[in-house]
């Protein structure tokens, strides 16, 4: 999404971070309770140094936030009050006037939030900087705020939709259980032109995508979508080098549709055991729109889940000592192994 | 409009119709011809890896003579039942033909599987490098054949739903479907029958 008047125009980075600011992270998982075990405790004890300095910060980018706020807010309002008081003597309210009356206000106001709520920014990725990274680390994992995945290779999976803009996020790879895994978070858009021929971006994926190893040998692309209906199963079947395989679960014929170059490769890959498993799947990430592809001898898992807002700092108001914080990212990155538990890809059986 | 137009149209539609059906029943028995000879290309990995597998076993398992020559004689069974004509799952008189192989078949994993397992008895022999490379790549062959005997059952259902569902039947003997070929199904009571508990752990 993109506010724009007049050519001046506040990114949707800008603006999720904002959105954060105001209403908190989006927690992944759907469960109010996130049990706080001894790795979590030890986990803050190790980095204890850090959280403390990053507190320090927090309670002065609040200040900062509170001072800006309060005297910009003030400044504001007696801007409002010259600018209403000039264009009501000066009769300019009528017709294009109030528009520019509009447009003199929004303006300065978005640089004032923007300038007020900076510190918080700043405090925020600070923290995703220090803190995440050594929280994946001692699972063996690496993770990057910035940066994801590259989204034109994962193309071949043919699960990616098209897009015309591409932002990636929180990067991490890393091996658990002996499978590689990598992921990240992206948010793909496509360009369209309004009525007046003004640019904007339709979301067409939001969510976290990974990729995980498959020990089980296939040389054929699967690929596992959403459930479109008959129409559009019998186009993609005229159309497509991937012919649909019906399979047995109805529950899992229900909710996906699949496609294969090789009938036999495909049920090979999806026993009833692991279409069941891929339910399970479904269901710990909310049924949220899950879309997966076997290619390159790996397994690319896409979550639709409409933000992008996994691994990140908590709201300002809670404190960067609090425990519960990094048993949250914790448990965010758990749920990232959860999903190769319940496949059972660690395991060299039938799926 | 007028009524010879109507009746032009209409039959026009039926022949539409009854032409994409066609085309369908058609369509849905090479399907069945397809999968059938897919469940052949991976029975016949099982039959060249058996005699692999059997050559290693016999250097150990001395006491499984009566197994190992039971499991010889099956395999040298379904080997001449590998000619069975890709065509003859449809033709007729060839269902109980189909049928009699997949017994066979099933008769033949039976014996691998009571194999596999007296394996267990015998460490050395569990210990080989090669019997385990020999069991992983067999336990893959018969995921694969497991997987082929799904896709066969899916495209005979798909078959056996067109040819039965009217109008479909109609049209069954111009499309040359006069036999239907079965489903398969696991023939064998061992592995039909339910497991006793009792048995393994007393």
């Amino acid at each position: 999404m993109r506010l724009s008047f007049n050519n001046f125009s506040l990114s949707s980075n800008s603006l999720r971070s904002l959105r954060r600011l105001f209403w908190g992270k989006q927690s992944l998982l759907h469960t109010d309770k996130i049990t706080l075990g001894d790795n979590h405790q030890k986990l803050k004890e190790n980095l204890y140094p850090q959280l403390e300095i990053l507190e320090k910060e927090r309670c002065d980018a609040q200040e900062k936030n509170s001072f800006r706020l309060r005297m910009g807010g003030a400044a504001m309002a007696l801007y409002v009050l010259g600018l209403s008081t000039v264009f009501h003597s000066l009769n300019y309210f009528n017709g294009d006037g109030f528009q520019g009356f509009i447009a003199l206000i929004v303006l300065p106001g978005m640089a004032w939030i923007s300038y007020a709520y900076a510190p918080i920014y700043a405090y925020c990725q600070k923290f995703k900087d220090l803190i995440i990274p050594p929280i994946f680390k001692q699972y063996g994992f690496a993770f990057h705020s910035t940066g994801g995945m590259d989204i034109n290779r994962l193309k071949r999976s043919k699960i990616i939709p098209r897009y015309d803009r591409c932002r990636t996020e929180d990067r991490f790879s890393g091996s658990y259980k002996d499978v590689a895994i990598e992921g990240c978070e992206a948010h793909l858009e496509t360009e369209h032109r309004g009525n007046k021929g003004r640019r904007y971006y339709k979301t067409r994926f939001q969510g976290i995508m990974i990729r995980i190893q498959v020990h089980k040998p296939f040389n054929a692309q699967t690929i596992i979508t959403r459930d479109r209906g008959g129409f559009f199963r019998w186009f993609k079947d005229q159309f497509s080098d991937l012919d649909t395989v019906a399979l047995e679960d109805v529950d899992f014929e229900k909710k996906f549709d699949v496609f294969s170059e090789d009938q036999i490769e495909a049920r090979y890959l999806l026993t009833t055991a692991f279409m069941d498993r891929l339910l399970k799947v479904g269901e710990l990430f909310g049924n949220c729109p899950l879309q997966a592809s076997f290619f390159d001898q790996t397994l690319l898992i896409t979550l639709g889940l409409g933000h992008t807002d996994l691994f990140e700092a908590p709201h300002i108001s809670v404190p960067a000592t609090e425990i519960s914080t990094l048993a949250e990212i914790d448990a965010e990155l758990q749920s990232i192994f959860a999903i190769v538990d319940t496949l059972k890809l660690d395991q060299n059986i039938g799926m | 409009m007028s009524t010879s137009l109507i009746l032009l149209i209409v039959i026009g539609l039926i022949a539409v119709g009854g032409y994409v059906l066609y085309a369908g029943i058609i369509k849905a028995r090479n399907t069945v011809e397809e999968s059938y000879a897919g469940i052949d290309i991976q029975l016949r990995k099982r039959h060249d890896l058996i005699p692999n597998i059997l050559k290693i076993a016999k250097k150990y398992m001395e006491h499984e003579k009566s197994l190992l020559t039971e499991v010889t004689e099956l395999r040298a069974k379904a080997t001449e039942k590998e000619s069975l004509a890709r065509n003859q799952a449809t033709a007729d008189g060839t269902t109980a033909a189909i049928t009699e192989k997949f017994a066979l078949e099933g008769a033949l994993q039976s014996k691998m599987g009571q194999l596999m397992i007296a394996v267990e008895n015998y460490p050395d022999l569990k210990a080989d490098a090669q019997m385990l490379q020999s069991q992983q790549t067999y336990n893959e062959v018969e995921e694969h054949i497991a997987a082929a005997r799904r896709f066969y059952n899916s495209a005979v259902k798909e078959l056996r739903n067109k040819v039965q569902i009217f109008p479909g039947n109609l049209l069954a003997g111009i499309a040359g479907v006069t036999e239907l070929p079965p489903f398969f199904e696991e023939t064998d009571e061992a592995v039909r029958a339910p497991v006793d508990a009792d048995a393994f752990l007393n």
